[in-house]
């Protein structure tokens, strides 16, 4: 009788613990919907399993007593908590539902450090290996990525609770949706061949696509979903055509084997530059560059705020990883073609994103401009073609992630009880009826125009001087002088809580303690970072390692 | 046949789908230019993994369908959903959203 074993892969599960966790939890989520009142006979014998594996992973990995496995104590905790969940809010299954996703991406950040600590250290910098036959990259970029979306899941989830119970669009299948969507993102900063990459995309695009029109009787959010849909297809495909051309022109579907095929001199050129150019599109999409920005005003309105937070922040910091991975690795023997390209649209999303903020009413469209604008300071990372540059675009992305979900945290308070769009006139006057939340607010306003001593100012400091050092002064210079135009109507925001006396029909913000503890954990972050960013801009810059 | 052929066939089409998608407005109109688009990658990625002689293209071919067999569920639940909101398919047609 032949060995059967010699036939199994050998995977590396550890490279992607974290979504993992994150896929048990959706499954347990999915199971537990479908189970309906007999929820505790899903939860009980999952629970078991999970705690099983826990000790089976103890026995296995563990090097010693001393040193035991911590994905294995981490999965008895897990599995324990899910019992313990399920019986302890057996009669509020909307509770229960957020708990058990907030403990899957909770999990899914503490295997992240994990995968810090334990795989991907060597004391000084990251290691950066490839899994799975080269298609699973574990590097500084796939992990800095992870911190950024599991943290902004785990943000959004508590904020974004008793906002979708009070506009009456929550549905089971809201919570399998966010996390599967992280799960691409994450897998999306971690792909190293292109097939990962686009089987990650679609995974964060279609489970997107779905909670922008979770909203289900309001047209808004319906036409917002439909037009990201329609858009974000084409780009995909357009984006795919580019990959197929690059495969016929270099043989290989690896993004190193792609650089390496194009390295060579007989290499078509010419396709190689068109496929370039349809990558572009298609990522440039994503990340929201002008001129791929179209959707981004719309889809940010329609979408439910904390959708649109949680697409804001944590799509842009997976998309850039895919556009860092896909230009520095794989284009990098073409760089003299797309660096002035790509800097060039870096250029346009900053002067358009700060000219067209400028004249909105209303706050979601002004801050979905000033997310284009953000994604061109993030690109000034990319087009340095540095360490320093990497490890800033990655910072740089943290940094506009929890700025962002904070901005809109405090949207969410507003638009809470009065069931419409927040205009620039809804915040008169909020300093003085709800100061928490307006100085809240304004601290994230203070933090998106990059004014010192906040987590923005860190970014967009580590971005101009990775812009400087590569020579683009005049990139540069005009993302100073943006930053300076989008200070005047983030002012002009704070202007209307501070200076105008509150109208007599303002809205009421209303809170929960899932968005206090949420909010309140994002503000820490923006002041304490902003302070202290030393703990993780070290991270950063010792992240900016590739596998290729 | 060369193999430069279905490379040239793949780029009609996707040339085709993508001025379908730039040109007409009716939403379902634009869902047929977008597979359209896929299945002209699926071809030019047959004929490159037989001009390599390697599998991976061909692997990548599946992964393709399966994602547009997910794309059309999504998709023709959001396209049925706004046509019982707006009673229209017409991309154009009066927005909520300013654009």
């Amino acid at each position: 009788m032949t060995d059967l074993t010699q036939f199994l892969p050998d995977i590396a599960w550890s490279s992607v613990a974290p979504e993992i966790a994150m896929t048990v939890a959706v499954v347990v989520l999915l199971l537990m919907t479908v189970a309906g009142r007999r929820r505790m006979w899903v939860a009980t014998p999952m629970g078991l399993a999970i705690a099983g594996v826990g000790v089976a992973l103890l026995v296995v990995e563990s090097t010693s007593p001393a040193d035991p496995s911590l994905p294995g104590l981490l999965a008895i905790v897990a599995g324990v908590a899910l019992v313990a969940l399920t019986f302890g809010l057996a009669g509020v299954p909307r509770a229960l539902h957020a708990w058990i996703a907030g403990l899957g991406a909770g999990a899914a950040l503490v295997l992240t450090a994990w995968q810090i600590f334990d795989v991907a250290w060597t004391g000084s910098l990251f290691a950066a290996s490839t899994t799975m036959e080269g298609s699973v990259a574990m590097d500084g970029l796939a992990i800095f990525t992870r911190i950024t979306v599991y943290l902004s899941t785990l943000l959004v989830l508590p904020i974004g609770f008793a906002y979708v119970r009070d506009r009456n669009i929550h549905r089971p299948e809201f919570e399998p949706l966010l996390l599967l969507s992280a799960v691409g993102m994450a897998l999306l900063g971690a792909a190293n061949d292109v097939i990962t990459l686009f089987i990650a995309l679609e995974v964060l695009s279609i489970a997107l696509y779905v909670l922008t029109g979770s909203a289900r009787r309001d047209r808004r959010s319906q036409e917002a979903a439909v037009k990201y849909f329609v858009l974000g297809a084409v780009a995909s495909a357009i984006l795919l055509y580019g990959f197929a051309l690059s495969y016929i022109a270099t043989g290989s579907l690896e993004l190193p084997g792609i650089a390496l095929g194009m390295a060579d001199p007989g290499s078509p050129l010419r396709l190689l530059a068109v496929s370039m150019v349809l990558v572009l599109v298609g990522v440039g999409f994503k990340v929201a560059l002008v001129p791929f920005q179209l959707w981004v005003p719309d889809v940010y309105e329609g979408a439910p705020t904390n959708v649109t937070a949680f697409m804001g922040a944590a799509t842009k910091a997976a998309g850039f990883a895919a556009m860092l991975r896909l230009f520095v690795v794989a284009w990098a023997p073409l760089a003299d073609l797309w660096v002035p390209i790509v800097a060039v649209l870096a250029g346009l999303s900053m002067a358009y994103g700060a000219w067209a903020a400028l004249v909105q009413d209303d706050v979601k469209r002004l801050l979905a401009y000033s997310a284009v604008a953000h994604a061109g300071y993030a690109t000034i990372g990319i087009v340095s073609l540095s360490d320093a540059g990497l490890s800033a675009t990655m910072w740089y992305l943290f940094t506009y992630a929890i700025t962002s979900i904070t901005a809109l945290g405090g949207i969410i308070a507003i638009e809470r009880r009065n069931h419409r769009a927040v205009s620039i006139s809804d915040l008169n006057g909020l300093g003085r009826t709800s100061p928490a939340l307006a100085a809240v607010m304004s601290l994230a306003l203070l933090s998106l125009a990059g004014i010192p001593p906040t987590l923005g100012f860190e970014g967009k400091l580590g971005v101009f001087t990775a812009g400087m050092l590569s020579g683009l002064t005049w990139l540069v210079v005009l993302g100073v002088v943006t930053s300076v135009v989008s200070a005047f109507y983030y002012l002009r925001l704070m202007g209307a809580m501070f200076l105008t006396d509150p109208a007599p029909d303002a809205p009421v913000p209303a809170y929960s303690h899932g968005w206090n503890a949420g909010v309140t954990v994002a503000a820490g972050l923006i002041v304490y970072l902003g302070l202290q960013p030393s703990i993780l801009l070290d991270l950063a810059e010792r992240a900016a390692v590739l596998a290729r | 046949m060369p193999i430069g052929a279905y490379y040239l066939v793949a780029a009609v089409l996707f040339a085709t789908g993508l001025a379908g998608v730039l040109i007409r407005r009716n939403l379902i109109v634009l869902f047929m230019c977008v597979e359209l688009m896929l299945n002209a990658v699926n071809l030019s990625l047959v004929a490159a993994a037989r001009m390599w002689g390697g599998p991976e293209g061909q692997v990548f071919v599946f992964f393709v369908i399966v994602v547009a067999a997910a794309e059309v569920v999504v998709g023709l639940a959001l396209i049925v959903n706004i046509f019982f909101r707006r009673g229209t398919l017409d991309v154009d047609a009066q927005h909520l959203l300013r654009h």
